[in-house]
């Protein structure tokens, strides 16, 4: 792209299809395409070719003006790793959650209180932190409210780039109870990206591994974890540290298999 | 004795007094000996290491003792801090980015400390430089060492960074998240060089990270710090099996675990 560089397919031909509530992880290394495939669903990256349906309406991934972006962040919306970068420092929890709602509904007055109240249940949220900025709260909440705040024009997929990445396990282990419980009260389908496998099955029921811009596994995430079909799949799943894991043993895995596929 | 912290107390002056951040923290690590420190966000585990090499606010009263091989850092003069930061001890942070220059070449990065610490003549540097960043597996190292940081992405910076920290052979490593930010392979690709250091030339490292299965795997000791304070050492292999303190416990059963792995 550009400068007489050749193009290059960051994605390739990747397909899925969620139901309400269903849950896809995205799996990979960096540079595997899997934020791309998020991105462009949410109209960060506009694709060269391809289709998305929702609730079986067509909904064109190139579309111009403010009219049908705003059509698309009614049903697509995404969360980010960084909470501290997507969230505007200079509003307070309330203001935050009260702009993304207006933005989609005329709320008013106690109206608006109420579904901000709403939100932040759903995100458990504690009701002081009302009218604290985000600098004041920590990493865990910061990612809630913009979780929260993503929830606010009731999607119907959620689409979560790396989403408790930076958070310890603790944290991390409330907010993907969070995401399972929006999963399940609201039918919200989720595209978890993500390169820790262990994450993704705790929230999703679907894995989908890309390599170098290609999709090269799919399936139900405990179908792939127990019986990978893909050499990079079985070289990703032995790349977790575990009982056993040795960091020399998965380097030398890791060069054959490149040495394999420079071959090919 | 490479790293010995004693009964480390830091107390962080606030505009309503003072806040003690660290309770009396003990820990130590042996030469050639990887030590984990886990815990959750703000128990003090980033305070603890920071204070390794007195980096700490000016307004903070430190007490206790933080002995880098005999020097006590926390007493010790200006010409003696310096040594134990430039030559004795690298830090790994997390983010590479904020550890680099944007605006200078990769090369000069990595051969600062050789050239204007070490004294080493700057085309020997420039070798010694170029291979270490084969040695972290990065290809084309001699384009490498001309481009710009902006030019890399995140996992492979973060390996300039671990390359520029073992340049001048430094005894002592403190690595806070230095691999978390990484894919599982990288990642592995990247302790496997610094496992090759350490037991190539006894190289000690603190390695703080949240991922509870790696310290269990790549650690020889851990200890678990809560709340300001190191509330259990366990061995790394009995990381799962031994804890014995309730809030350990808690922290180990938060871990997402893959299935099929065994604990």
């Amino acid at each position: 792209m550009g400068k007489g560089r050749p193009a290059v397919v960051a994605a390739n031909k990747v397909s899925f299809d969620l139901a309400p509530g269903e849950s896809l992880g995205l799996v990979g290394e960096s540079g595997s395409g899997k934020t791309t495939v998020a991105r462009m669903l949410v109209g960060l990256e506009t694709p060269d070719s391809g289709s998305v349906e929702i609730a079986g309406r067509d909904r064109a991934l190139n579309r111009r003006g403010a009219a049908g972006r705003k059509e698309r962040a009614a049903e697509i919306q995404m969360v980010f790793q960084d909470p501290y970068g997507s969230l505007d420092r200079r509003l307070s929890v309330s203001q935050c959650l009260g702009q993304a709602l207006k933005l989609q509904s005329p709320l008013r007055g106690d109206e608006l209180q109420r579904a901000i109240t709403e939100l932040m249940n759903s995100v458990r949220l504690e009701p002081r932190l009302l009218s604290s900025f985000p600098h004041q709260l920590s990493g865990g909440q910061r990612q809630r409210l913009a979780i929260a705040r993503a929830l606010a024009s009731s999607p119907k997929l959620l689409v979560l780039d790396e989403a408790v990445s930076a958070l310890d396990v603790s944290v991390q282990a409330q907010i993907l109870q969070v995401l399972n419980e929006i999963r399940a009260e609201r039918g919200i389908a989720l595209l978890f990206v993500s390169h820790d496998l262990a994450v993704i099955q705790e929230v999703s029921d679907k894995v989908m591994v890309m390599y170098r811009g290609d999709p090269i596994e799919q399936g139900i995430v405990s179908d792939v974890l127990q019986n990978p079909q893909h050499d990079y799949t079985k070289l990703l799943i032995s790349s977790v540290p575990g009982l056993g894991w040795d960091p020399d043993e998965v380097m030398a895995r890791r060069r054959e298999f490149d040495l394999l596929q420079s071959v090919r | 004795m490479l790293l010995e912290i004693k009964n480390l107390q830091l107390d962080f002056a606030t505009p309503g007094g003072s806040t003690r951040v660290l309770h009396g923290v003990d820990l130590h690590v042996e030469r050639g000996e990887v030590v984990g420190l886990v815990g959750e966000s703000g128990s003090g585990k980033s305070t603890t290491v920071r204070a390794a090499l007195r980096l700490y606010p000016q307004s903070a009263s430190c007490t206790g003792t933080v002995n880098v091989n005999g020097e006590n850092v926390l007493t010790c003069g200006e010409d003696a801090l310096h040594s134990v930061r430039s030559r004795e001890v690298a830090m790994i942070h997390q983010d590479p980015r904020g550890s680099l220059n944007p605006v200078r070449r990769i090369g000069d990065s990595l051969t600062e400390r050789l050239v204007h610490v070490l004294g080493v003549d700057k085309f020997a540097a420039r070798a010694k430089g170029t291979e270490l960043l084969r040695a972290v597996g990065l290809t084309q190292p001699e384009k490498r060492m001309r481009q710009y940081p902006h030019e890399f992405s995140g996992g492979m910076l973060q390996r300039v960074v671990i390359a520029a920290a073992l340049s001048s052979e430094p005894q002592l490593i403190l690595a806070d998240e230095a691999t978390s930010a990484l894919d599982v392979t990288t990642q592995a690709e990247v302790l496997s060089v610094l496992r090759e250091a350490q037991r190539s030339r006894g190289l000690g490292m603190l390695f703080i990270t949240h991922d509870l299965h790696l310290a269990a795997a790549y650690c020889d000791r851990v200890y678990v710090m809560f709340k300001g304070r190191i509330v259990e050492e366990l061995e790394g292999n009995n990381l799962f099996a031994a804890a014995r303190e309730e809030y350990t416990r808690e922290l180990l059963s938060a871990v997402p675990s893959l299935k099929g792995q065994r604990l």
